[in-house]
């Protein structure tokens, strides 16, 4: 008997949803006759929490909300949702209770096909699995998405290069008609073919030295001008190869045949990008740049080395770096110049970087955030215009070059944050004394803190004073896991809009403020409670889950949900800084995939894991 | 057994059945495929859908409206056939059809002309119930009525599919919709939403006019 075809639509409806999305064709073919459907009004139970599972329901239209105990709102689902799915696969009774929101139309998967279908296809049952572990695999595969094969910086393949579609001409074509061709298409070369196979090229050099100062009629073929069977390359070629043939031939232009096709062509130009775009030759010519002009030119290769970063499938961690690295670069280049212009300091001074930054974890679009910490000699009135100058000169060119000033005056512009080691001693005192909201603030950001210029020793005096501070201050470590527990981390998504805890949409999702700094926020307190030097997220997290305070399960599980949210926020900004757009934290939701707001969502459990962890190791509910 | 009045409807077991014919007149046209699916209680249960082409050599033009080939028709099986296994499909079960008049009459002539008596069970009809729920909301314009219309005003998932298991499909699910809403002060039973001609609304509405 021929499979019910009939069914289509149901087993389409299943396709388009995981986790039914990973099953081979036959196998969803399969599986509408074995499915029942039920409905469900709204405001009426599907399934009640503690009940025993016997089936698979799938929402097919309408939309439930799942609820834990105490009635808090774990998430809200519409057409594809999975429920009972985690209680079948355990074995263990259903963990929340689910409403339908609206009439809903649910099918029924019985447990014994569920389970057929988990014994057979991996990827099925990994669904149903510890939200973490798929995380883990959703971080691996973020990247290979992005990458294809691992290719370094400097063995990227001819194809990378080529930028645009070949530009040819038939070669009983006039040298005129090349010429306008070249003009019009605002191209230094062009290809001769013949037919489809490539038969000579045509430069602008060709044109001056054949035609133009040997008189050769323009009305004459293009074939009697032509440099016949060019060197080529293919576009499998490692660039470096192109790069050699270029430079050995002393040639421009090397045109990429593949199957005796042309299908584009290799320039000098595109190969020093290639070289423009390692961050290695991007930090080198900026310690050499002479202005802060310069360095603004230089800094805008930065975006092209993330965007080369993100390609190659690096990690948010490390593109974090190499954008820290090129950061610094630029920051401590401002720096000389300014002092070259101001002449030598009157005290000894270190310039701090704050913030993301001085975690190593500078994102694309950051604004400046930085401090200076004056040796205690500092007399304001003798010394106080020289300092005042190089926060003014820093800052200004800071801005030239590209990054905003600080909405929170978090800078060395302002004399609050412009004092010689004793008033930063007392600044210290007071943070973690008095834990007012504003001083918890203000810690947040001048405990993340790295030496960028002058004296190094001034600032490693002032991080063991915050380090020693901090650990044996359980007042104010306890304020600072109440203000990283506060942070309303979404639920999950709903028809392409964020949900939080309130049941509240949102049509844009902030990966900064809703994800990656509540990391950042738990990662520091733990960081300070076991007395870390460490300033990075994932540093921090290692050292705590190496002094007890996290266990090793939910340490990884943060690191996976940091990664992935900071890899999700590189992305969006390689993607805004391509379409010309300022760089930002904001993602629209309705441009996720359900794979990424599935992941996105069991990231949030992670953090929201994390935040319960601490509500329960601290006094939270009594600060707050 | 067919079912009596009195069964509650998570009791009651119901056929949605749906015909694609020749034309609109039973006495004239003829039953190119029948499809159909069970419904328990409240649960439609797909492992009992079928659809059946019937066989058929002259089809007329009907064929490009449902999509069936000349070929799927010559393969159809015969007539007697089909309706026997309809037959016992429907065993113990009410029949359920949007416009269920149509449905019946199809099939009374049908059983007729393979030379049986058309024994049909007791009918629901989801064009009626959707009737029943809009004369309570106020006047029902002409469209509103038709099963595609009734889904959507039920939040339904709209399909493409049209034919004759597809159909059944889509008025099982429209009575799951229908009579969530019709049970919505307290359970009912077969008598509550068995099929009733419109005179007899448009009769009680007179009579509470009156009292």
């Amino acid at each position: 008997m021929p499979l019910n075809v009939e069914l289509a639509e149901i087993r389409d409806f299943l396709a388009a949803h995981a986790p039914f999305d990973s099953l081979p064709a036959a196998v969803l073919e399969s599986i509408p006759p074995r499915l029942s459907i039920g409905y469900h009004r709204r405001g009426t139970v599907v399934l009640a929490a503690g009940s025993t599972a016997v089936e698979l329901l799938v929402v097919r239209s309408g939309a439930v909300e799942l609820r834990d105990g105490a009635g808090e709102l774990v998430e809200r689902g519409a057409a594809g949702t999975c429920i009972g799915g985690a209680a079948l696969a355990t074995g263990s009774p259903q963990p929340v209770t689910v409403h339908a929101i609206e009439d809903t139309l649910v099918l029924a998967c019985p447990a014994e096909v569920f389970h057929q279908l988990r014994a057979q296809h991996a990827d099925f049952a990994s669904f149903f699995e510890h939200r973490a572990g798929r995380l883990r695999e959703a971080v691996a595969r973020q990247r290979r998405e992005v990458t294809g094969p691992e290719r370094s910086m400097m063995s990227s393949a001819v194809r990378d290069l080529v930028s645009r579609a070949p530009v040819s001409i038939r070669a009983d074509a006039s040298v005129l008609e090349a010429a306008r061709l070249m003009s019009d298409e605002r191209i230094s070369s062009v290809l001769v073919t013949d037919g489809e196979a490539l038969v000579g090229i045509l430069t602008d050099r060709d044109l001056r030295t054949r035609v133009l100062a040997a008189a050769v009629d323009p009305a004459g073929p293009v074939s009697a001008v032509m440099t016949p069977d060019p060197a080529t390359t293919r576009p499998d070629a490692p660039a470096l190869e192109a790069l050699l043939e270029l430079v050995r031939r002393n040639i421009h232009h090397l045109p990429v045949v593949e199957d005796g096709r042309p299908t584009g062509m290799v320039t000098a130009t595109d190969l020093l990008r290639l070289q423009q775009a390692n961050p290695v030759f991007l930090v080198g010519d900026i310690a050499k740049a002479p202005d802060v002009a310069t360095i603004a030119e230089l800094a805008t290769r930065l975006q092209r080395v993330v965007a080369g970063l993100v390609r190659q499938g690096t990690s948010a961690h490390d593109a974090g770096r190499v954008v820290t690295t090129v950061g610094d670069a630029i920051e401590q280049q401002v720096i000389a110049l300014a002092e070259a212009e101001l002449g030598a300091p009157p005290v000894p001074y270190a310039w701090l970087t704050l913030g993301s930054r001085a975690r190593f974890e500078q994102a694309l679009g950051p604004d400046q955030d930085h401090a200076l910490l004056l040796h205690d000699d500092y007399r304001p009135e003798l010394h106080g215009p020289w300092f005042g100058a190089l926060a003014e000169l820093v800052t200004s060119g800071l801005e030239t070059i590209g990054y905003p000033r600080c909405r929170g005056d978090k800078m060395a512009t302002n004399p609050r944050w412009r004092q010689p080691l004793g008033t930063w001693r007392a600044h210290v005192a007071r943070w973690v004394g008095t834990p007012t909201p504003e001083a918890i603030l203000e810690a947040s950001v001048f405990f993340d803190l790295r030496h960028q210029y002058g004296d190094p020793d001034l600032t490693a005096e002032l991080v063991a004073i915050e380090r020693r501070a901090a650990k044996g201050a359980p007042i104010f470590l306890a304020h600072l896991a109440a203000a990283a527990a506060s942070h309303h981390t979404p639920l999950g998504f709903f028809r392409g809009l964020v949900v939080d805890r309130s049941g509240e949409h949102r049509d844009t999702l902030d990966v900064k403020r809703g994800g990656i700094n509540t990391v950042v926020e738990i990662a520091r307190l733990h960081g300070l409670a076991c007395g870390s030097d460490a300033m990075s997220t994932l540093a921090r997290l290692e050292d705590a889950v190496a002094a007890g305070l996290v266990s090793p399960t939910l340490g990884a599980d943060l690191r996976d949900a940091w990664e992935f949210l900071a890899h999700l926020r590189l992305r969006h900004q390689v993607e805004q800084v391509r379409a010309g757009r300022p760089a930002d934290n904001w993602v629209d939701p309705s441009t996720l995939s359900h794979f990424e707001q599935r992941h996105l969502r069991a990231a949030f459990g992670v953090i929201r894991s994390a935040q319960g962890a601490i509500a329960q190791r601290y006094p939270v509910r009594e600060l707050t | 057994m067919t079912p009596d009045d009195g069964t509650r409807l998570d009791r009651l077991s119901l056929l949605a059945v749906d015909l694609e014919t020749t034309g609109l007149s039973p006495a004239h046209d003829e039953v190119l495929a029948v499809g159909w699916v069970p419904v328990d209680g409240l649960r439609i249960d797909l492992s009992g859908g079928r659809r059946r082409v019937v066989r058929h050599d002259d089809p007329g033009d009907a064929v490009t409206i449902h999509g069936l080939t000349h070929d799927d028709l010559e393969e159809g099986r015969p007539l007697a056939e089909v309706l026997a296994e309809l037959r016992s499909a429907l065993s113990g079960r009410v029949l359920l059809a949007h416009h269920a008049p149509f449905e019946l009459a199809f099939l009374g002539a049908a059983f007729r002309a393979v030379g049986e008596r058309p024994v049909l069970p007791p009918a629901v009809c989801t064009l009626d119930l959707q009737r029943r729920l809009l004369v309570r909301h106020g006047e029902v314009r002409p469209g509103d009525l038709r099963l595609w219309r009734a889904r959507e005003r039920h939040g339904l998932p709209v399909t493409t599919a049209h034919d004759a298991l597809g159909d059944a499909l889509a008025c099982a699910e429209l009575y799951l919709a229908q009579t969530a809403e019709l049970g919505a002060s307290g359970p009912l039973s077969l008598r509550d939403v068995r099929r009733r001609e419109p005179w007899i609304d448009r009769l009680r509405s007179w009579l509470r006019g009156r009292r």
